[in-house]
């Protein structure tokens, strides 16, 4: 950015191998080239865009692309993955990855299409939403097939939850790698290609797309999953305990949670499905709210996690306020499990009185205050008032509340939880604390199997292998579902097509091998995501985050008094020794040298 | 595993049990989420079964789906779908958590 010059530069078919793209490609390059311990702000410091097999052809979830980067709410790895049209476009447009490096001197956006690389002015849209950045990327250059990723005020003040949002449509939320785009002067980066990647077996892999997406659709049809999307699994989520509660404090909340989630999600917000492109599934909602006034919105609505991280999590229980409240942080451009997150813990702090009515701009934060949400979420994508306190991270704001304000906040390694309670799903309890980008449930996905989500039997996660509360497994479970996501976020595919559409895993390996003609098996393919998964965690240690951050918060020692989990908190200690061992990592959580050697690190 | 309805002969002899009040227990039964379109098999939240049903044979009598029955519980402990059931024991059925993103 610095030079504001485009270089391309082939990628060995050795790594392609071994680290397959998107997440894992992008992450490989991060550990070589990016020095240790590099601030997240850093120029030196490099964001990469990445694609992987899976963008060629027009695969059911395969409009997918990964953002990899070092967090600023972490320091740590991190990959954050985005939907809509952008990773095909990429893709289309001859390149498989985009690393960016260096710091423009005055706000930009590069515009992609196919082999013309333009750095073009953005002085003019700096300070506008995201919305309205995109609207008018695609007003300027007359071109509407632009896909567009694009940063909204909160990157540009690098509010350390900042997203990158994808065509008004799809947002890389997590880990802030917005702040990071903000950091170098990038407003956003437009694309459009017309090449198509080469495939090996064009006819096997026709043949393979056609079946796998209507059986999916077929699937999805029959489960409610394309009718309701993920607010589908609220009041399964709250019945089993694993839905947030007065952040994370409460216990139960039944009527809360159907008055967020489906079917009335659906009928109040007259919600219908909004799929990326090529996807049978359509997880993602439009919404239309025309009354009251003061809700009346058209846009993306919000998912399962918004709805338990500023919903049930706040005690907020009507639709409409959370669908407002989403609908700020899109255009801002702040990751709303985070800012849920916030809002919560801003809440708890209230009603401590450690923050005052003077603190928020004479807003009560109270709990089920839908204008301390609203107000507190535009507080921090704007970093103004209270939400300046908070523009480098939940941990942060803590610190300087001080009080021992630490002590509550829920996260691991400076990540919020997302919506999903380790005390429930206790496989999450390791999941969450070896993250290689902290507390996160999408790069897992266990909790799903254990609410009987999907099951992977090609790769020996089955039906019946872990019960509830019951140690016997569960480790085995959280290590192969990390691998699995590690190699999704690589290929890269969209979890909800496993999660929810059912396709198999020898699904994925044939497609894989129709694109490559690699002839991988599935063992090959898991070996792969545990290299990629390993290479993160090699990343985080270089950098100081060893087995001594493999921690949970207290609060996931405290049992709930009733409802479903009553009197159950994760037996973190054994299940991590459980982990260690099947990892075959040393008792600091270091990945021993045969183990290295033999993932090829 | 069984997966069709129970035969007819067992379903008579469930409403003869039923009406004469003999080897009959009631359940309490929470249908979750999408399960809740079932409601008006279950009225009052109320089931009665012979003694020995499990609650593959509640299942059966709701006409719930049982190939999506991944999550049961018992008195709120996780079963199976061959658990057998007593008088006063309280089910819930939960539709597969799917999509937890």
């Amino acid at each position: 950015m610095t030079a504001r010059k485009a270089v391309i530069e082939p990628i060995i078919e050795k790594d392609l191998k071994k680290f397959i793209g998107g997440a894992g490609l992008g992450g490989e390059i991060l550990r070589r080239e990016v020095p240790a311990k590099l601030p997240p702000y850093d120029p030196r410091n490099k964001i990469i865009f990445g694609t992987g097999p899976f963008q060629g052809p027009p695969i059911a979830g395969g409009a997918k692309f990964s953002i990899v980067g070092i967090s600023p709410v972490t320091g740590t790895f991190a990959d954050t993955a985005g939907g809509a049209d952008w990773g095909p476009a990429l893709k289309d447009a001859g390149y498989d990855l985009l690393v960016i490096e260096g710091t423009a001197e005055a706000p930009v956006y590069l515009r992609i299409v196919d082999d013309q690389v333009k750095f073009a002015k953005a002085s003019h849209l700096w300070g506008r939403d995201a919305y309205d950045t995109i609207d008018a990327v695609h007003h300027e250059t007359g071109d509407r097939k632009l896909s567009i990723s694009a940063i909204g005020p909160a990157g540009e003040k690098k509010v350390a939850i900042a997203c990158v949002v994808i065509d008004k449509h799809s947002f890389a939320g997590r880990c802030g790698l917005g702040a990071v785009m903000g950091s170098k002067n990038l407003k956003a980066i437009a694309v459009r290609g017309t090449k198509k990647a080469p495939l090996h077996d064009p006819d096997g892999a026709r043949a393979l797309l056609e079946k796998l997406a209507h059986d999916i659709l077929a699937e999805v049809k029959k489960n409610g999953f394309r009718e309701h999307g993920t607010p589908n699994l609220c009041v399964t989520a709250e019945g089993l305990g694993d839905m947030p509660i007065k952040y994370w404090a409460g216990d139960v909340w039944p009527e809360g949670a159907k008055r967020l989630g489906a079917p009335n999600y659906t009928e109040v917000l007259s919600a219908n499905p909004y799929p990326c492109k090529f996807c049978p599934v359509g997880c993602h909602r439009h919404i239309k709210i025309t009354e009251p006034e003061e809700y009346a919105l058209e846009a993306v609505g919000p998912e399962y996690e918004t709805l338990g991280m500023m919903g049930t999590n706040l005690l907020i229980d009507d639709p409409k306020a959370v669908s407002l409240a989403n609908d700020i942080a899109n255009r801002l451009g702040i990751d709303t499990i985070s800012a849920g997150a916030m809002v919560g813990f801003a809440m708890e702090c209230f009603e401590r009185g450690w923050i005052t009515a003077r603190d928020t701009g004479g807003v009560a934060m109270n709990w089920g205050n839908p204008k301390a949400l609203v107000s507190f979420v535009k507080q921090i994508g704007n970093r103004e008032g209270l939400g300046a306190l908070f523009a480098d991270g939940t941990l942060k704001a803590a610190a300087k509340i001080g009080r021992g304000a630490e002590e509550i906040v829920v996260h691991c390694k400076g990540l919020d939880f997302p919506a999903h309670d380790p005390r429930a799903c206790i496989s999450l309890a390791p999941t969450y604390a070896t993250g290689t980008r902290g507390a996160c449930h999408f790069r897992g996905g266990s909790e799903d199997v254990e609410m009987g989500g999907f099951y992977l039997p090609e790769i020996g996660i089955h039906q019946g292998m872990v019960k509830f509360f019951e140690r016997e497994n569960q480790a085995l479970l959280a290590a192969g579902c990390q691998d699995f996501f590690a190699l999704l976020n690589s290929l890269v595919l969209c979890a909800f097509m496993p999660d929810g559409g059912a396709m198999p895993f020898s699904g994925i390996r044939d497609l894989f091998n129709a694109i490559t003609g690699w002839d991988y098996s599935c063992e090959d393919l898991m070996a792969a995501g545990e290299r990629i998964f390993t290479m993160q965690r090699i990343i985080n240690i270089r950098d100081g985050y060893d087995g001594q951050t493999d921690a949970l918060p207290k609060k996931m020692f405290q049992p709930a008094g009733e409802g479903f989990r009553a009197g159950k908190t994760p037996p973190l200690k054994e299940l991590l020794g459980d982990y260690y061992r099947i990892r075959k990592w040393d008792e600091n959580g270091r990945p021993a040298a045969e183990t290295l050697e033999k993932l090829g690190l | 595993m069984r997966t069709e309805g129970p035969p007819q002969k067992l379903w008579r002899s469930w409403v003869y049990e039923n009406r004469t009040g003999r080897f009959v227990m009631t359940v309490k039964v929470k249908l979750m989420s999408l399960f809740e379109k079932y409601r008006s098999k279950v009225p009052g939240e109320k089931s009665s079964l012979p003694e020995g049903a499990s609650v593959r044979d509640l299942a059966i009598q709701i006409g719930l789906p049982l190939e999506s029955l991944r999550i049961i519980t018992v008195n709120g402990k996780q079963e199976t779908l061959d658990r057998p059931l007593a008088d006063g024991d309280l089910i819930y059925f939960f539709p597969p958590a799917i999509g937890g993103g």
